[in-house]
């Protein structure tokens, strides 16, 4: 028998053109629930299918309401549907008004990129952390380096650290999954970062 | 300070160990989720970062006649040159793993899979054509470790681990074709062949090489030859 893995997309679409549905690109509440599990587990398909429908959309707004250039609103609204996707699995943001908030934040990702300020004031609804850069930037080298680091690690440690580090899963859901003990996975990351250290040591 | 002088620091606190790894990591896998929607947005949604620009046409067939002529010459050199001349086995062996290219979908197809696994075959082939043959055989161990993997997979793996030069794992893979009696059993022999020439193993691998015959088709037979005729002293 074919497994049942995955959400049905077509249940979501077309998307509901009125209401609730319209202010959060067509989900429903249980929906949006969905979205976030399925984000969790390292599946974006649900949430890609939902955000590039709207890329354009948002591309549009950003040129006509700001005069921005295709390329500028198209970084912007890049940068934006990376920074929700991550928001979204920190649970920072809520099931409401999801269209509002990504438009505001891809407005306001255009206005920092474009090193002005104005639009924040405005945006009273929206906490201004939701853009805030709180990740370090590399320069090139280090980042080779890093990379390089990384790709010496075992394949369990690279998983380990993109479920912790990007998909933004606990050192306790890891090890419920696992079927192991929470300190016995922080011990493992552990291990795994002091191999990536001692790696990254050696050669740079 | 400097990251890399941080980060060697053997005072760091676990926060800002997690700062730095954790700021690397996002932003490694940004990127590859980035480029993944740039062409999914380019190939399903028409939405490029640039405007196509509009050539002129005259330009455009100018450029394609230049591009046929060069064509032309490079096929005229590849059909007889070899046969003018011995070539060095480990410059041929050297040039040909470098043009390794995926192969397309034949015999069971991943049409009829869940959508995972062509999600992941679509990740795989983009960081392979992008050039990061390692992410793209950790992308290649995971589909097929799926139950709708195919023998495609195996094969491109294959030719990850190949241009990975992970030559003892490639072995490994093309042996697995070869056991299973795959669609794939002609180009597994060849490429068997081609990693055990690639692992310093000249003997076994011009031995496989011998194997390959008329049934495994033309170009193999005359890619094998090519190898059995170069010079490897």
């Amino acid at each position: 028998m074919q497994p049942v893995l995955f959400w049905k997309f077509e249940e979501i679409l077309p998307f509901r053109l009125s209401g609730s549905g319209c202010k959060n690109f067509g989900l429903t509440e249980k929906e949006f629930t969905r979205l976030l599990g399925l984000l969790a587990e390292g599946d974006n398909r649900l949430f890609e299918q939902i955000f590039l429908v709207h890329f354009e959309e948002s591309v549009n707004y950003l040129k006509r309401r700001d005069g921005a250039s295709l390329e500028d609103a198209y970084d912007a609204v890049m940068t934006t549907l990376l920074k929700f996707r991550d928001l979204l699995l920190q649970g920072k943001i809520h099931y409401g008004n999801l269209r509002y908030l990504f438009t505001r934040m891809a407005r306001q990702h255009y206005q920092k990129n474009q090193q002005r300020q104005a639009i924040f004031d405005q945006s009273g609804q929206i906490s201004p952390d939701l853009i805030d850069e709180t990740d370090q930037r590399f320069d090139e080298e280090t980042h080779e380096l890093l990379s390089r680091a990384f790709r010496s690690l075992g394949k369990e440690c690279r998983e380990l650290l993109r479920d912790f580090y990007h998909r933004r899963r606990s050192l306790k859901q890891l090890a419920k999954e696992a079927e192991r003990s929470a300190p016995a996975v922080r011990k493992q990351k552990s291990r795994c970062i002091a191999a990536l250290r001692d790696y990254f040591y050696r050669i740079s | 300070m400097t990251t890399i002088n941080k980060f060697t620091d053997s005072n760091l606190t676990e926060e800002e160990q997690d700062a730095i790894i954790g700021s690397f990591v996002r932003q490694r896998e940004d990127t590859k989720l980035k480029n993944r929607w740039a062409e999914k947005l380019a190939k399903e949604h028409n939405i490029r970062r640039k405007e196509t620009s509009r050539n002129n046409p005259a330009k455009i067939r100018k450029l394609y006649f230049l591009l046929l002529s060069a064509a032309a010459v490079l096929l005229f050199l590849l059909v007889f040159l070899p046969g003018l001349m011995m070539a060095d086995g480990k410059e041929l062996l050297a040039t040909n793993l470098s043009e390794i290219t995926l192969s397309g979908s034949r015999g069971a197809t991943a049409t009829d899979g869940p959508v995972s696994d062509e999600a992941l075959r679509i990740q795989f082939r983009d960081n392979f054509q992008a050039g990061d043959f390692t992410t793209a055989t950790e992308l290649g161990e995971q589909l097929i470790a799926l139950p709708a993997t195919t023998d495609n997979d195996r094969l491109n793996l294959g030719f990850a681990y190949l241009r990975a030069s992970q030559f003892p794992e490639a072995e490994e893979t093309f042996r697995t074709l070869l056991s299973t009696n795959s669609d794939f059993a002609s180009e597994a022999r060849y490429y068997l062949g081609i990693s055990l020439l690639a692992a310093g193993d000249t003997k076994a691998g011009l031995d496989e090489l011998r194997k390959i015959t008329a049934a495994d088709g033309s170009q193999l037979l005359e890619s094998a030859k090519a190898y059995l005729d170069a010079d490897w002293k």
